[in-house]
């Protein structure tokens, strides 16, 4: 697992632009993984990248219902895989992760054997500041694809 | 006696009407290309059955396709066909998607292999020869990675010929693997048909299987336990991408 960059956000305006940002670079069927501790802001993330998306309901935890499924200028389909316990129950999530949509999917580790090679990691860390750390990761190229966008944009 | 018959297991959605007595296909509507099934399934029937001059109560009988497939798809269909046999009291009959899809092949001589992409480089799968005029399961069907598939289906050393949209995908390394043996459907072939479910599950209410029950469920084909276990440990992290923070 390689570091492809990370950024600094000083505060919940901050971190729902980077996430507009990163929504504006992503292609159909792309998968991101959120990472990160209660009140790191994955919420707000996710509600920065439905808002690029031009999703205009309310995105809000999808704790219960494992997968919330939006309609903007491609499907947005956000996923809170805690109460998964094991990657091998039969949800069907894989149809998600090939599908035709961006796929968010918050606490991944569990399940990270079914998810596809080329997952964009994204852990977000508070720092002893406050401020928060976003850091991308991946295996595959698409990490350092975006992020070499992300810096040039 | 009439049957209405209903698949949405991939994306293929197919509805048809059967006249059980006499054996034949009154009607059918089959459509391979949008997976909006939950939006569709129901207008579809309306409209089949008023095409046909006929309504529910017309209706003495349901088939379903129980899976494999898509997740998503068959739990429309099966959600779709319950409701309606427990709100009208229609006895319902199941049957595998992958059988419906092996029926396409019944003249074909030799072993015909219905096959849906499962990812990750698996595939749902089952090898089904000729008996009557159904088609029977030779290897039964399974979630299998596509290589060991194949391995099993050359020892069989005869044509196969391999059915369904999802083929395509993996036509290179079956033609590797089995060569001259392998054999491709055709575009229509490749596309189950509700119409040979309805004739699948005929064959159950004439042979007075019993239909379904209460409990009735999708068969979404469940991993072997090898696999559950090569997936935990790939989870164990021996190959884990996943970074502690």
């Amino acid at each position: 697992m390689r570091e492809a960059c990370s950024f600094i956000t000083k505060n919940e305006r901050e971190t729902r632009e980077l996430a507009r940002r990163i929504a504006r670079l992503l292609d159909r069927g792309a998968v991101l993984a959120l990472e990160g501790d209660l009140g790191a802001g994955k919420t707000t993330f996710a509600q920065g990248m439905a808002e690029e998306l031009g999703i205009e309901q309310p995105v809000d935890s999808p704790t219960f219902t494992i997968v919330k499924e939006y309609e903007g200028k491609l499907p947005f389909y956000h996923m809170d895989v805690y109460r998964v316990d094991s990657p091998e129950e039969e949800l069907g999530l894989e149809e998600y992760f090939y599908g035709e949509g961006i796929c968010l999917v918050e606490w991944a580790s569990r399940i990270e054997p079914i998810l596809p090679e080329d997952t964009l990691w994204f852990h977000l860390k508070v720092e002893p500041n406050g401020t928060r750390r976003i850091l991308i990761t991946s295996t595959h190229s698409r990490a350092i694809r975006l992020c070499k966008e992300l810096q040039t944009t | 006696m009439k049957m209405l018959a209903m698949d949405t297991s991939t994306l293929v959605m197919g509805i048809a009407v059967l006249h059980l007595e006499e054996k034949r296909v009154l009607g059918e509507l089959t459509t391979n290309l949008h997976k909006n099934h939950s939006v569709r399934l129901m207008p579809a029937l309306d409209q089949l059955l008023g095409d046909l001059e006929l309504n529910m109560s017309d209706i003495q009988a349901l088939a379903v396709s129980a899976g494999p497939g898509s997740y998503t798809g068959i739990r429309i269909g099966v959600t779709t066909a319950k409701t309606m046999s427990w709100a009208l009291g229609l006895p319902l009959y199941s049957e595998s998607s992958l059988t419906v899809l092996a029926m396409n092949g019944l003249r074909f001589d030799g072993v015909v292999v219905p096959l849906f992409d499962a990812r990750r480089r698996r595939v749902y799968s089952g090898v089904y020869r000729r008996e009557g005029e159904r088609m029977v399961e030779q290897i039964p069907q399974q979630v299998v990675e596509v290589d060991l598939w194949l391995e099993q289906i050359a020892e069989l050393n005869q044509p196969a010929l391999f059915l369904g949209d999802d083929v395509v995908r993996f036509e290179e390394v079956i033609r590797r693997r089995l060569g001259e043996k392998a054999r491709f459907g055709t575009a229509a072939e490749n596309i189950p048909r509700a119409s040979q479910l309805g004739m699948l599950c005929r064959h159950k209410w004439a042979n007075h299987e019993p239909p379904e029950h209460a409990d009735f469920s999708p068969n979404y084909l469940q991993m072997t336990e090898a696999e559950a276990n090569w997936i935990k440990k790939q989870g164990n992290g021996e190959t884990s991408h996943a970074q502690k923070s």
